[in-house]
């Protein structure tokens, strides 16, 4: 049985995308490396990316941008989110991090603190958080100031100085306390 | 709640139109870079209903199909582009393929081709002081016709 697991990240960030990965094992896969994305080091988890590649069946990378984050809502781009990348993969069951099922075909199980319990939906996890950490680099040299390399996006006190100081970039997410306050006034015509 | 068709459509801001992202640039590089190997171009970006062809050039007596596929440096650390083409994919790429010989035979058959080739071009992009680099990596005969 192939045994699917879905996680995302960045519904925290005030800039940059949610991005969501799903990662597929043969039932029964066990690796005590992997767990919690957020409780291991950089460096840690651009190692395990490898050894989940390595290991997987299949898996999958979707970002959703802010454009749609701001259509939506983050709650609702994070669950497209997901939906995308278990559609881009085959497995029998779905293990989805959370307590909120998503728009799938494929029978589902939501867990609540998945990424420590599981290891489909800690890979996953990983996954998402290193294209995420990658993309946040390459988005910094095109908007910088923000420190968007350091923080990835998240509402940290020199993040928030800087949204304050400068405006938002294209890429903030204009729907979010924090950034909406400092969006240059549109007149009307 | 939208269906996820519909709001799978990827949004593009202005100042990214579709003939400056780095997708297409990428393009363009590979291009150029086929060229600077004695490549013939036959077609850029050759489109039907069912999808689109990058590349598709004669490597001497060979039709090359071409996939391009452009990802950030930064990220292609630990995701290649080259994993982006997958077994869905492939599939596309060779009914596409299909598809592209009977429609343009007669342009094809001008170039006398003896075989048929799939290649992947993974472009590695960075970006510094506002401009945009390409490195291309050429992955020949990626998977058998």
């Amino acid at each position: 049985m192939l045994i699917a697991g879905v996680d995302e990240v960045g519904r925290g960030p005030l800039a940059g995308p949610v991005t969501a990965a799903c990662v597929v094992f043969e039932s029964g896969y066990t690796n005590p490396n992997i767990g919690d994305s957020k409780k291991l080091s950089a460096k840690k988890r651009e190692l395990l990316v490898e050894v989940i590649k390595k290991d997987a069946i299949a898996w999958s990378i979707v970002s959703v941008g802010h454009h749609r984050i701001k259509r939506h809502n983050i709650r609702e781009a994070s669950r497209i989110a997901m939906a995308l990348a278990v559609k881009r993969i085959k497995a029998d069951l779905v293990l989805v991090d959370g307590n909120v099922p998503i728009d799938i075909s494929i029978p589902q199980e939501t867990i609540i603190g998945g990424d420590a319990l599981r290891v489909e939906i800690g890979a996953a996890s990983i996954l998402a958080k290193v294209w995420r950490d990658h993309l946040m680099n390459v988005l910094d040299k095109k908007y910088p100031g923000y420190g968007l390399a350091k923080h990835a996006g998240y509402p940290t006190e020199s993040h928030r100085e800087a949204v304050k100081n400068y405006g938002p970039s294209k890429i903030h997410r204009v729907d979010f306390r924090g950034v909406r306050e400092y969006l240059p006034i549109r007149i009307a015509v | 709640m939208l269906t996820l068709e519909e709001s799978g459509n990827t949004c593009r801001s202005e100042s990214q139109s579709k003939a400056l992202s780095p997708g297409r640039l990428g393009e363009e590089a590979a291009t150029n870079y086929l060229k600077q190997y004695g490549y013939t171009i036959v077609f850029n970006n050759w489109r039907c209903q069912e999808g689109e062809l990058d590349i598709v050039a004669m490597d001497r007596k060979t039709l090359v199909i071409v996939e391009v596929k452009t990802r950030a440096a930064e990220i292609a650390k630990s995701f290649s582009p080259f994993e982006a083409v997958d077994s869905k994919k492939v599939a596309k790429l060779k009914r596409l393929a299909n598809r592209l010989i009977f429609i343009e035979r007669m342009k094809i058959k001008s170039h006398h081709p003896q075989r048929i080739r799939f290649d992947v071009i993974g472009v590695l992009y960075s970006e510094a002081g506002g401009a945009l680099s390409f490195a291309c990596h050429h992955l020949r005969e990626a998977f058998d016709y």
